[in-house]
């Protein structure tokens, strides 16, 4: 690319000892939202991502290279993770967590679902009870407080959907920008399992153009969507929206190939910039008036632990003792189905249906939480040959050659995402012996399923067994066992949560660290519960509210003024 | 450009000009893939090679339609490991080793694996088939099947057209049977 067009497309070149107003760790679903929101309130932003910048020209139908590769994820093998099936267990070397790691982040890879929380994510606490052995707790923010930003998340990316198709749908204040994508033959069993069931299956709230939108053209229905980036720029990721919104300020420098490892703080406790690895591997320090993590519920408090000194001992922003702890990544099962006639899932769009029948379950089945379903075909020709297809019976030669042979085209899957319990045993920490290739402690997790959310998989896995049969399939299969690790980990949730009481969360409800006075942390780490397993839309409403928050607070000085003097 | 004025027809259309030149560009790479097809082993001895070919023939048979042998999974797993998984090569020299060894033991009038009948092979592959190696070699398999020719399998799209895949670019409803109008009752 000619060095002018990489200039114009990286913004402007602030110096390193020019403490710029705010420097934004992540240029993913959350950062590159408050990045362009603080950028047009008139701030000068140096934003640092980990991995590439890439562009349209750059996505391939490249399974291998982008999925076994690793191409857009996190690698392992120059980042190990280990993982420990809870306190005391050994820990073994293995992925753990998956996260977008370039410019857009998850949100450039992800399958672009984009359902909003309903009321009940926000105050399952108050409703339901305290859970014992769990860290259960209200958010600090209702979804009221929430609506306005979930629609501006709708309208500025683009989202296509029906509004009022779901009748469990919470209140909202605008209609989707755009009618639903084309219904394909996933959408059509889905609506005919549900309607024998006397469920409600309604066109799938996605994060993709059905019609031109804001420039960009209506989805061409590749069929790369899940784990891959949109070459023609109708997912509405980050990458062709916000993103060049924040480049067109003026005021908002992206420096792709930048690895944190330490935000330093000064006598005081003020935060004064971070320390970071260019592409070189060149430890730049890169002074800033106030700093905004947006770094995934992995990398947050990983990078907040790392940042230790004599003043936060025990990780920045830590006094609570909670950063890496309480990581929910969401469950559920996924079944697949059989079916007589071609569905021929791997054209188009990845999911077309979603059944909110049993987003909350009645207390009385004995069940905590609740999810969704929906039915979908996000398999790629190898992963489905590998692990996509019914576990039981033959796995190799003539038997199963037929049934891959024929299954390619005529089965679906439908998936349930449910809630996560929030448990403290379930944390992201530092591996004390493994390292990465930049010398940095690899990032463990901890993790076990609690037997109440094993209930709810299995709960939710007959339920998708149930829709299948209703549907037609003439076979079905649990494609994944219930009780395995949910590993790699891509839903990283609620390790810095939000709260009103210092003692037992890390950031106010307006995303201000309780210890730090000009440190913030916006994205799925700042999550109280974990919703029923969509979590995209929520961090990108929090990061548009969070934006204008900080925004507000910035323009009177008060984003870097003691915590205490707050407005 | 305008990119709001873009309807679907000329967007639709300025995509067909794109495919075009693709099109050129895939077969200048075929070429240059099957050029690299002809060169020497990278990772396997001919005789490993050998072995592999007929394992991999097992897990994915020749039936009507091409198998691992066509579709070239041998070379794939050659290159594959070396340039991207070298980490695995010792667990390929162990495993086949091991093969032989059984197939000794069962077979002892047998010079390899490779010259046992088909029954046979299958026979001695399920006594290993929960073992780690085989697991490798069949993930690898799948991928040599079923991965873009560019990376030494699949040649010709034999695995993709077995199944059905279609690597197309654009795509417009009716998507499959279930969604063709009057198929299916709404």
């Amino acid at each position: 690319m000619p060095a002018d067009l990489t200039q114009a497309l990286r913004g402007p070149r602030y110096a390193s000892t020019d403490a710029v107003d705010f420097v934004i760790v992540g240029a993913g679903a959350a950062g590159s939202v408050v990045a362009r929101e603080l950028a047009r309130a008139g701030f000068r932003i140096v934003l640092l991502e980990q991995g590439p910048f890439l562009g349209s020209q750059d996505f391939k139908h490249d399974e291998l290279g982008v999925l076994n590769l690793h191409g857009i994820s996190n690698d392992y093998r120059t980042q190990p993770n280990s993982f420990q099936e809870g306190p005391g267990k050994p820990a073994t070397t293995r992925p753990a967590v998956q996260y977008g790691r370039m410019v857009g982040g998850g949100a450039a890879h992800f399958t672009a679902n984009y359902w909003r929380f309903h009321e009940i994510d926000f105050i399952e606490r108050s409703t339901n009870g305290s859970i014992a052995g769990t860290g259960l707790d209200d958010w600090p923010i209702t979804y009221a407080d929430l609506e306005p930003y979930y629609t501006m998340a709708e309208w500025e990316l683009g989202v296509s959907g029906q509004a009022g198709a779901s009748p469990f749908d919470p209140p909202r204040s605008k209609p989707y920008p755009m009618p639903p994508l084309p219904i394909k033959s996933i959408g059509v069993l889905a609506e005919r399992g549900a309607r024998k069931l006397g469920w409600h299956a309604f066109p799938a709230p996605m994060a993709i153009t059905s019609v031109p939108y804001q420039g960009r053209p209506p989805c061409a229905q590749c069929g790369f969507c899940e784990g891959f980036g949109c070459e023609y720029g109708a997912k509405s990721s980050p990458l062709p929206t916000i993103i060049p919104q924040a480049l067109a300020t003026g005021r908002c420098e992206i420096r792709p190939g930048s690895y944190v490892r330490k935000i330093e703080t000064d006598a005081s406790g003020r935060v004064t910039g971070v320390k970071y690895f260019d592409s070189a591997r060149k430890e730049i320090f890169q002074r800033a008036k106030s700093v905004v993590l947006c770094a995934n519920g992995a990398e947050t408090p990983k990078l907040l632990l790392m940042s230790k000194s004599n003043r936060f001992p025990d990780g920045l922003a830590n006094s609570s003792g909670v950063v890496g702890k309480y990581f929910m990544p969401n469950g559920g099962a996924m079944v697949g189905g059989l079916f007589e006639h071609e569905v021929n899932g791997s054209k188009g769009t990845h999911v077309s249906r979603v059944i909110h029948d049993f987003y909350q379950l009645d207390p009385k089945l004995g069940l905590q939480g609740g999810g969704g379903i929906d039915t979908r075909w996000d398999a790629y020709p190898a992963g489905f040959g590998i692990r996509g297809m019914p576990p039981k019976g033959p796995q190799w030669g003539r038997e199963w050659k037929k049934l891959l042979r024929q299954g390619f085209n005529r089965s679906l899957y439908a998936l349930s995402h449910t809630t996560s319990l929030p448990l403290e045993s379930n944390r992201i920490t530092l591996d004390p012996d493994l390292k990465d290739a930049w010398g940095l402690p690899g990032l463990r997790l901890t993790y076990s399923h609690d037997p109440r959310d094993l209930a709810l998989y299995r709960f939710f896995e007959a339920r998708a067994n149930d829709l299948l049969e209703a549907a037609g399939a003439t076979r079905t299969w649990t494609v994944f066992p219930i009780d395995a690790p949910p590993l790699p980990a891509s839903h990283l949730l609620g390790t810095c949560r939000m709260g009103n009481n210092p003692k037992h969360s890390v950031t106010d409800k307006f995303h201000r660290a309780h210890d730090v006075p000009n440190l913030f942390i916006v994205s799925g780490a700042s999550f109280v519960t974990s919703g029923r397993g969509q979590p995209t839309e929520t961090i990108q409403a929090l990061a548009f509210r969070a934006g204008e928050t900080i925004a507000r607070w910035a323009r009177t000085g008060a984003a870097s003024r003691p915590a205490r003097a707050r407005p | 450009m305008n990119h709001t004025a873009l309807n679907r027809r000329q967007f639709v259309t300025s995509m067909g000009g794109l495919s075009a030149g693709l099109a050129a560009a895939r077969q200048v790479h075929a070429e240059l893939v099957e050029a690299t097809n002809q060169a020497g082993w990278q990772t396997f001895t001919p005789e490993q090679a050998a072995l592999l070919e007929a394992v991999t023939a097992c897990v994915i048979p020749t039936d009507d339609a091409p198998g691992a042998r066509e579709a070239g999974v041998v070379r794939f797993i050659d290159r594959w490991l070396a340039r991207y998984e070298p980490d695995s090569k010792p667990a390929y020299t162990t495993g086949l080793q091991d093969l032989e060894r059984r197939t000794r033991a069962k077979h002892p009038r047998a010079a390899s694996f490779a010259a046992l009948t088909e029954p046979q092979q299958i026979a001695l592959l399920t006594t290993i088939e929960k073992s780690d190696f085989f697991g490798l070699v069949r993930s690898h398999a799948v991928m040599g099947y079923l991965g873009a020719p560019s990376y030494g399998g699949n040649r010709g799209e034999v695995g993709w057209k077995a199944i059905g895949f279609e690597n197309h670019g654009i795509w417009q409803a009716p998507f499959g049977w279930y969604d063709t109008p009057g198929n299916d009752a709404r």
